[in-house]
């Protein structure tokens, strides 16, 4: 297995009003070739920024440090005309929020074929784009043929707007697709179709997913590996099963406590604001097993188990057999 | 029974002379006792959210009835609709949504005292936004900000605050949590609960998640188009499901 992403201590701070705000602090993770690796966290963790960031679609006012590698460039020094072949083409995303994110004024078929054409395309090539157009939405479970072509967003259920979506970002066959939340505004019944839609892509088109999202159920049935961010970091990375079963950060653990199915056990507080965040660990104020290193320093990555990193100051003086017996007593 | 709702039907026409009709709520019925959560759950467009409604008096229904404590709200007027709002209060979907985007929490809080004066003066009503604020675990320097200053949970809290402020007896909680991640969905939730024990206030709770609808509800009724195709004991409806719609849906679950 490649590796297709990495992204090494990305930094991202935004310029508002004098002050500099520090949304992504140190941010390392990596893609496999077709691998999904799946980011959960709450709401304004920074999920979405880093998928931004690997895009270019941040607003003028974003300072980005760090590396990101694509297939061994860095994407981050190249300017906006050399990424732009890259965008669409290679690196290639699904917007969240299907209502708002389709033009309500352009048949569905011309907005996909869209993506392809270019500006002064000849007919031929246009009846060529609406085959591929035709065989895109058939492969994903849309119904076949000019009727469906000429529908208007406003025509199409939510789930199927979601796929036309889908459409949209997979057209150009990408070797990495950027999903951001594919289930929140989908409901429980088409949340499993949009699902299998996803697992079909990563094993017919062989195509690397950074699936964006805060539904940890969704997570689990697409995912080879998850990262857990918190506050702008990344606190816990490893493959799905290690993660959700044995989570190891405290954050982790509490996330997976307040499902539904866990018995909606509640974490203290609230995530702390970006502009007044803790000294040391960002979690110390709503951790349990806070202690006075947690509060003064910032804790440093540790790998669990194979491939299992967690970000957490409990685990740094521990050998192996320790955090094997302290996770059983956990 | 607290709430019987009696063969309801609501159909829109459409189209000229109004020949195509869509039945949004086909016969309709159930009763909620005193003190339960009734859970309604349902894909997009299954009428879950018309049923609601309609209850409320926001809507009026083609047919059928629904008896509040005997008394008919399809019949009421407005005028005594405003003694019955007292009693049942609603919390909407999207929290940010229902606020007046131009005046702070504070005014959003006490609107409804002041609707109602219920306090004799300032200070009584400052007393009281503030002793339901904390409540429901918000903090006193919030009320000064503004509704687009609050995160999506806050601003569901909120709401609960506002809904709570008239003392109701009878709750319509529509989606509260779909907009929100799991780590806030399980404080709203049990904040909710934590309510219900409380003031013994009896809740309809709307939702198309069934995980949610499994953990806090006694009695559920499960809707497909616009009808209600089983309805019992969530325990035996999700344990033992007939209808084939009920099956569907449990089938549809993701797991962690």
């Amino acid at each position: 297995m490649r590796g297709l992403l990495e992204i090494k201590n990305l930094n991202v701070s935004f310029a508002v009003d004098d002050n500099h705000v520090h949304i992504l602090n140190n941010v390392s993770m990596d893609i496999n070739e077709n691998e999904v690796l799946a980011v959960i966290g709450e709401t304004g963790c920074g999920k979405s920024v880093t998928g931004s960031a690997i895009l270019h679609l941040l607003p003028d006012n974003a300072i980005v440090t760090g590396n990101i590698f694509f297939k061994g460039q860095d994407i981050t020094k190249m300017n906006d005309h050399e990424f732009r072949q890259l965008r669409g083409q290679e690196i290639s995303s699904v917007p969240q929020s299907p209502s708002t994110s389709l033009n309500p004024l352009m048949h569905v078929g011309n907005q996909v074929a869209e993506c392809v054409l270019e500006k002064n395309s000849s007919e031929a090539d246009k009846k060529k784009t609406a085959l591929k157009v035709h065989e895109i939405f058939s492969r994903l479970g849309l119904p076949r043929g000019e009727d469906f072509y000429e529908n208007y967003p406003c025509e199409l259920s939510g789930g199927m707007c979601q796929r036309v979506l889908i459409a949209m970002g997979v057209i150009t066959h990408p070797e990495l697709l950027i999903v951001d939340e594919p289930t929140k505004a989908v409901d429980w019944a088409l949340r499993k179709d949009v699902m299998d839609v996803f697992c079909e892509l990563k094993n017919d088109m062989k195509c690397a997913m950074l699936f964006i999202t805060h539904d940890i159920a969704a997570a689990k049935y697409v995912a080879d590996r998850v990262a857990v961010m918190y506050c702008g970091e990344v606190v816990e990375i490893g493959p799905t099963d290690s993660v959700i079963n044995q989570p190891r950060h405290p954050y982790t653990k509490g996330l997976i406590a307040s499902m539904p199915s866990k018995g909606f056990n509640v974490m203290n507080g609230f995530m702390p604001s970006f502009q007044d965040l803790p000294k040391g660990c960002r979690f110390s104020d709503r951790c349990e097993c806070s202690s006075d290193i947690c509060v003064n320093e910032e804790p440093e990555s540790v790998e669990i188990s194979a491939g299992h990193f967690t970000k957490c100051s409990i685990y740094k003086n521990m050998n192996v057999s320790e955090i094997f017996s302290h996770a059983i007593t956990s | 029974m607290q709430l019987q709702v009696k063969g309801l039907s609501k159909k829109y026409y459409s189209g000229f002379l109004g020949n195509n009709v869509t039945d949004a709520v086909d016969d309709v019925s159930f009763d909620i006792k005193e003190g339960e959560i009734f859970g309604l759950v349902g894909g997009s467009g299954s009428g879950k959210t018309t049923v609601s409604k309609i209850v409320m008096g926001l809507i009026k229904p083609t047919s059928g009835g629904v008896f509040y404590n005997g008394r008919d709200l399809t019949k009421v007027n407005n005028r005594d609709w405003y003694y019955l709002r007292r009693e049942i209060q609603m919390i909407f979907q999207h929290p940010q949504m229902t606020f007046n985007p131009r005046r702070n929490i504070y005014f959003a809080c006490a609107e409804p005292i002041r609707l109602y004066k219920l306090a004799k003066n300032k200070a009584e009503e400052k007393a009281m936004v503030e002793h339901l604020i904390e409540r429901v675990g918000l903090t006193k320097d919030q009320l000064k900000k503004y509704p687009h200053e609050l995160s999506g949970g806050q601003a569901q809290r909120l709401s609960i605050t506002r809904a709570l402020c008239l003392q109701p007896k009878f709750i319509i909680c529509d989606e509260p949590t779909s907009m929100l991640d799991v780590s806030v969905q399980a404080q709203i939730l049990k904040l909710l609960k934590e309510i219900h024990d409380e003031f013994n206030i009896t809740m309809l709770y709307i939702s198309h998640d069934l995980e949610v609808i499994q953990s806090i509800c006694d009695r559920v009724a499960v809707m497909e188009t616009g009808k209600i195709v089983e309805i019992g004991n969530t325990e035996k409806v999700f344990n033992m499901p007939q209808h084939h719609y009920t099956k569907q849906l449990l089938q549809s679950a993701l797991y962690i």
